[in-house]
This record gives structure tokens, sequence and C-alpha cells, in this order.
């Protein structure tokens, strides 16, 4: 073994403010020391000095150390410590320092002075601690030293005894190979491989089932639209589409009009066909729609005429029947003019009468007056003597009463025959009046049919409309002209409709194909193809590497089988001989402790069974606890140093929990040991400090610390 | 770490199966402290090329 500490110094860090430096180069150092006095610090400073922060956090694996602080409180200086050491290229020393005010992120400046006076930096050091076989910090804190927070651990946690027993039997390596082989999870690799495969063979049975639904619906509906499945072929796409565009071609030739110059493609390509055919068929619509308005427009003329037509005949009769009416009246009762000229007249002598019976009436009062006078003179009866005359007339007063008698003379029979011939007159010119009337209103009313009939009439018809042949001519003519619209309106809508249904049995047909087609490709196997082939090797080579180190991991746990089973005997041995010394049992069964080996499938564990093959651990008390885990240690540094590996065992208070044969114990092991392996021992004065100076005069180098920090023995 | 190595290419070459692959996986694993990492990537690497031909394979199938 070429590596080997030689001292450590220490500045600022933890308990030492001023410098403070221990010679470790004795097979065995003392540090004595009450507490606080800079026991744990010095062994923490080689710790610390190997590893830096990563022995001074909680991910350290020893939880104290969380809150660690590896300034010393009340220095200001940087913190400094120097391990000077034996290693291949001969004595180096390895410096860290860090600044007292660094921060947490701040890395601490680690250098490695070499014998030419050569230095190291970081990376290089990395390079020099593999060459020279180093610890790493989860070896060093497990199989270099004692810390009493992992001290029993190492017996009672499973993982971690496993672990160290794995150590203890050399196993190092494979157990490290075991951990990356189980951090690879190489298991999901295959599992990802199977799914994928089984999701894909799920796909492609999927997708063999497709073609064939989609095959049947085609073929379904060409049947519900005509085409009979036993005729379906091939070709059947061509001729479907010549017939469709000769059809279209016949049906452009044929109407009138509407669908000049639109044209017609001279192909059976269904993309060609397909993009053309919905503009024909909103061009063919157009045209029926564009026919059927035409009719219209041309039947609501046709009414027009004849309702012109059908109302002339009754206007010209009401014209005559009044004119008939007029003339037989008139002829009965003369005209208007002579009605009126007559009833003027009579009017007139109805005046003239009216005249004499006021005078007549007059007369009649006089003559009364007379009578009267006759009577009130005494003369009545002997004739009356004229006053102007003096005639004397007899006869007078009875005369003047015959008058009297006789009255108004027949005015009003007179009268009334007058008023009567005028009421018939009045009766008799109301009916003429009435009867023009009547004549005027029918010359209105043929007059406006005429004229509307003329208005329904064509311009060039002139003013021939009353002639009935022009009018059965033109209403015969415009019936023709409406059956030939409705007629090609007709065809064309129904063309439509054959297009349409003819259009999809041309797109089923051209799906149809492509279906056959597809269902004949997934009848063949499509696992042959390129693709299919590529993820075989993916998922081959993914499942190949899966099981390699599948393979491996079962060979790695036999050689770790075999290498344990070789191994063995020389770990009992050494076990058994630690315990023994240490909890004074050597010869007996309880002090026959060796590693049992627990295998599962992908897993190897080992625990402690004493000699009568049960479980070691459970029954133990704290004491013999401890003493099996400083077993467990001791064994572990003796065997590196038996392969030849940098090896050094330090030891904080490891008399805790320990009564005074059991410290006896330890001193005895420590001893033994070493003689093998260098051992710092830091505790404080009692049994094993007395043993260990008394047993060891000679490979002992005691150093008392006292309580102020600075080292005050030296080597004896 | 190489008496592991020595220890399973003499397995592996007594089995003989697959020899070359595995003695390359083998020496991956335990030669180099970054085998692990390498082996990740390869697994990586094949998952996602699985990943990329299963998804060609939709494409045909589709």
């Amino acid at each position: 073994m070429v590596f080997q500490l030689l001292s450590v110094r220490a500045e600022n860090f933890r308990g030492f403010g001023a410098p403070f430096q221990l010679a470790l180069d004795a097979p065995l150092t003392l540090l004595l020391g009450e507490n606080g006095a800079g026991k744990s610090s010095a062994l923490n400073a080689i710790e610390w000095c190997l590893f830096g922060s990563e022995v001074a956090k909680k991910g350290s694996g020893i939880d104290e150390r969380g809150a660690w602080e590896v300034a010393h409180r009340g220095s200001a200086g940087p913190i400094v410590v120097a391990l000077t050491m034996d290693a291949l290229e001969g004595r180096v020393v390895l410096r860290r320092s860090r600044a007292a005010d660094a921060k947490v992120r701040d890395a601490d400046t680690l250098e490695l002075e070499l014998p030419g006076g050569d230095v190291l930096g970081p990376g290089e050091i990395e390079d020099w601690r593999v060459r020279n076989q180093l610890p790493d910090w989860a070896t060093w804190k497990h199989s270099f030293c004692q810390h009493q927070e992992l001290l029993r651990l190492r017996v009672t946690d499973d993982g971690q005894r496993s672990a160290q027993l794995g150590r203890l039997l050399g196993l190092d390596a494979y157990l490290a190979a075991s951990a990356v082989l189980k951090d690879l999870r190489y298991g999901s690799l295959q599992k990802t491989a199977q799914t994928q495969l089984a999701d894909l063979e799920g796909e492609l049975a999927r997708s063999m089932e497709r073609p064939a639904v989609e095959l049947q619906e085609v073929t379904a509906r060409l049947a519900e639209l005509g085409v009979d499945r036993a005729a379906l072929s091939g070709d059947m796409v061509e001729e479907r589409a010549r017939v469709l565009t000769a059809g279209a071609r016949e049906l452009a030739g044929g109407l009138d009009g509407p669908l000049d110059g639109a044209a017609v493609p001279d192909t059976t390509d269904m993309a060609e066909l397909a993009a053309w055919i919905p503009g024909w068929l909103r061009l063919v619509k157009d045209a029926g729609r564009q026919l059927e308005d035409e009719a219209a427009q041309l039947r609501r003329k046709q009414r027009g005429l004849e309702d012109a037509r059908a109302s002339l005949a009754p206007a010209k009769r009401r014209r005559d029947d009044a004119q008939a009416a007029l003339s037989a009246c008139a002829g009965a009762h003369g005209s208007l003019a002579a009605l009126e000229a007559e009833r003027a007249r009579l009017a007139d002598e109805r005046s003239s009468l009216k005249n004499e019976e006021r005078a007549a009436n007059e007369t009649l009062a006089l003559l009364r007056q007379a009578l009267k006078h006759l009577e009130t003179s005494g003369h009545a009866g002997t004739g009356v003597t004229c006053p102007v005359c003096d005639h004397t007339d007899p006869g007078l007063e009875a005369r003047l009463q015959a008058r009297l008698q006789q009255g108004g003379n027949g005015f009003a029979p007179r009268l009334e025959a007058l008023d009567q011939r005028d009421a018939a007159l009045a009766k008799q010119h109301a009916e003429l009046a009435g009867l023009h009337a009547e004549l005027e209103s029918a010359e209105i009313t043929y007059r406006q049919t005429t004229e509307n009939l003329r208005a329904s009439l064509p311009n060039d018809m002139g003013d021939t409309g009353e002639q009935a042949d022009g009018l059965e001519r033109q209403l015969a003519a415009w019936k023709r002209r409406i059956e030939a619209l409705e007629r090609d309106a007709r065809r064309a809508t129904d063309y439509a409709v054959q297009c349409a249904t003819e259009a999809e049995v041309l797109a089923l047909l051209g799906k149809w194909r492509i279906a056959v087609a597809r269902a004949d490709a997934a009848a063949g196997d499509l696992t042959r193809t390129a693709a299919w082939e590529d993820l075989d090797a993916a998922i081959d080579e993914a499942a190949g590497l899966a099981c390699d180190l599948d393979a491996i991991g079962q060979m790695i746990r036999e050689a770790q089988n075999e290498r344990s089973r070789e191994r063995a005997q020389a770990v009992n041995q050494s076990l058994g001989k630690y315990y023994g010394r240490i909890a004074h049992r050597e010869g007996t069964p309880a002090a026959a402790i060796r590693v049992d080996v627990k295998q599962t499938a992908t897993k190897i564990s080992y625990r402690l069974i004493d000699g009568t093959g049960a479980d070691a651990t459970p029954v133990l008390n704290q004491a013999a606890m401890n003493a099996l885990a400083f077993a467990l240690l001791f064994a572990q540094v003796e065997d590196r140093a038996a392969r030849g590996l940098p090896a050094w065992v330090q030891l904080d208070d490891p008399a805790q929990s320990l009564d005074a044969t059991h410290e006896s114990g330890l001193a005895a092991a420590i001893l033994e040991l070493s003689a093998r392996v260098p051992v710092l021992v830091a505790t404080y004065e009692g049994p094993l400090s007395r043993r260990l100076i008394e047993a060891a005069p000679d490979t002992l180098h005691q150093v008392d610390l006292g309580t102020n920090h600075q080292p005050q023995g030296a080597r004896r | 770490m190489n008496v592991v190595l020595e220890e399973l290419e003499r397995r592996i070459r007594e089995r003989g199966v697959r020899v070359n692959e595995r003695l390359a996986l083998v020496r991956l694993l335990v030669e180099s402290e970054d085998g692990s990492e390498v082996l990740s990537v390869q697994i990586g690497d094949l998952t996602a090329r699985m990943e990329q031909e299963a998804r060609r394979v939709r494409e045909v199938l589709r």
C-alpha cells in the first residue's frame, strides 16, 4: 500500500481558530481531550479537506451535518485545511481553502502540491484520486470512519447493512454495476416495445377491417341507386362517364337557348368529371328555372288576353240592350226634349188656369157683397135700384144668388187633370233619363273592355285585337310556346335529378375502385412494408438491449454470488474475530457471526446470522450492537488493506454506550487493527485510552488537546 | 470495476450469445463512470426511434 496520511493542518476551521497541526503517521494516533477540546474538529478537518462541502450538507448522509458550520466562529481569516500524505507520486499536500466571507454557492479552492512543486487543480485532482484509488465520500463514511450517528445503522438498517456486508465481501464494483442497471430501468424499454407492437397490431387488424366495411357500404349504396352488384367492374366508371357526358351534350343542344355555349368535357377522368359536374348541374338547374319563369310570364299574358276576350261580349250586349231600351222608350213617349216641352206647356196652362180661378173668386166675393147689401138695404125681394142710374132691377137678387150658387166654374178638376198629366210626363222623363245613363255607362264599359283587349295583345297585333281570328291565333301561338317552355323546363329539371344521381354513382364507383384496391392491399401482408420492418427492427433492437442488460444483471448477480462464496470464510473469520474481541465472546457460538446471502430474481441482499443460524441483530443490546458495528467496520478496513487499497480508520468517541469490559475489548480490537491499518482515535480519559496507552507504548502517538484546542502532547 | 468487467466478459464468452453486443454493453456499463448515461441515451434513442417508426406504420395504415 502506497497511500498513507502523514499530517493534517487546520486554521479557522470549526473548533480551531489558531493554526492546528496533527501528525498522523503513527500506526495508532490517540487524541485525548475533554468535550469541546477539538477532537471531532480534527477528524472533521481530514474529511473536509478530502471531500469539501459534500461532508457538510443535508445530503451528506449524516443528518446532523445539515446545520454544520465549517468556519471557526470569531475568526475573520480564510479557512484552510491541508493534508500531507504519501501517494503514488510521492509526498503530496492536498489543500482546501475557503474565504471567510464565501457564499454557499462559492466553490472552495482546492489544489494538490506534487513533490516537484507542481500544483494540480480540481479537475486533475479527480484523476489523481482515481489513480490512487482514494475512496469517494460514500465509501469513506462507511468504510473509513465511525460516525456516531451512523454507527449502529450499519447493523440495524437493512440497506446499509447489506451494502456494508457487500463491501466487506469485496463486491463494491458488482454492487455499483447493479445500481447502474437498476437506475437504467431498462425493463420499461421492453414494456414500451411490447406496448408499441401490441397497439400497432391492433391498428393493423382494424385497418384490415376498414376497407371491407367501406366496400360493403359503397356496394350497398350503389345497389340502392340501381347499380347491380354483379355488374360492378373496373370499366364501369368510364362507361357511365361516357353516358353522362353524352346526355349532357344532348341536353345542351336540345334546349332552346339557356345552355347554348355550355362546355361539356370529352373525358372519362374521374377528377375532371368531379370538377365539372357541380358547375354543370348549377347551369342546368338555372336553365330549368329560366324556362319555367318564361312559361309563367307567358301564361299570365295568356290569362289576361282570355279575360279581356271573355269580358268584351257582355259589355257589347249591355250596350246594345241599353240602346234598344232607350229607342223603345223614346218611341213610346218621345224624346226627352219633347217631354220637357210638354211639361213646360202644362205648367203655363196651369198658371193661366190659376189666374182665372183667382179672378172668378174675386167676382164671387163682389157678388156676395152686393147680395149682402141688398139684404141690408131693405130692398130684398123688391128689386134693386141702381145707385148710379137709379134703374131698378127686380131680378137682381135672384140672379146674384144663382150666380153665387154656380160657384168657381170647375177650376179644381181642371187643375187636378193638369197635375196628373204632369206627373205622368215626369215619370216618363225619369225613365228615359235612366235609360240614357245606362247607355252611357254601357258605352264606357265597352270602350274600356276594348281598350284592355288591345293592351293585352302584342304590339304587332295593331288594332286587330277585337278581331276574333287574330285573337285566337295569338292565343294558340302562346299556348304552343308555353307547352314547349314547360316541356324543356321539365326536361332540364328531370335531367338535373338524373345527373345528380349519376354523379353520386360515379363518385361511389370511384370509391368502390379504391376500396377494392385497399381491401386487396389489406388482404396482403402490411407487415411486409418497409415502415413495419423498420419498426420491427427498432423493437427487436430495444428488446435485445433490454434482454442483454437483463442478462448482464443476472451475470453480475452470479459473479457476485461466486465471489461472496469465495470471500465468505475470510470475512466471517474477520467479523467473528473482531466481534468476539470487542464483546468479550471469543470462542462462543454467539461470536460465530457470519454473512448470510438472501437472493431474489432481481436482487441480492445480505444479513448477519449467529452460530445458530438465526438473524443476529434482533437480540443484541446497545453495546453488542455497537460491538458488531465496529466489527463490521474493522473487518472492512482490514479487507481493504489486504486488497492493497488505501485504508485508514478514524474513530470519534468510540467508547459511547460501552462498559469498561467492552471498552477494553474495543481497545484490543483497535490495537490488532492498527498493526495492519493506521488508526486515529479521538476520545476522553477512560478505560479505552488507558488500555491503548498501556498496550502500545511504541506505536502510539498520543496528543492531549486539553481544552484550549492546542496540541499539548508529543509523540511517545 | 475491472474485476467486474473481466468476470462478466468471461461469463459472456462462455455463453457465446450475442457476444459482441453484450461485451460492448458491459464495457459501457463498467469501464466508464458515465456508462449509465451512455446507456440511458441509448435507451432514450431506441424509445424515440420506436415511436417514430410506429408513427410511420400508422401513416401507412391510414
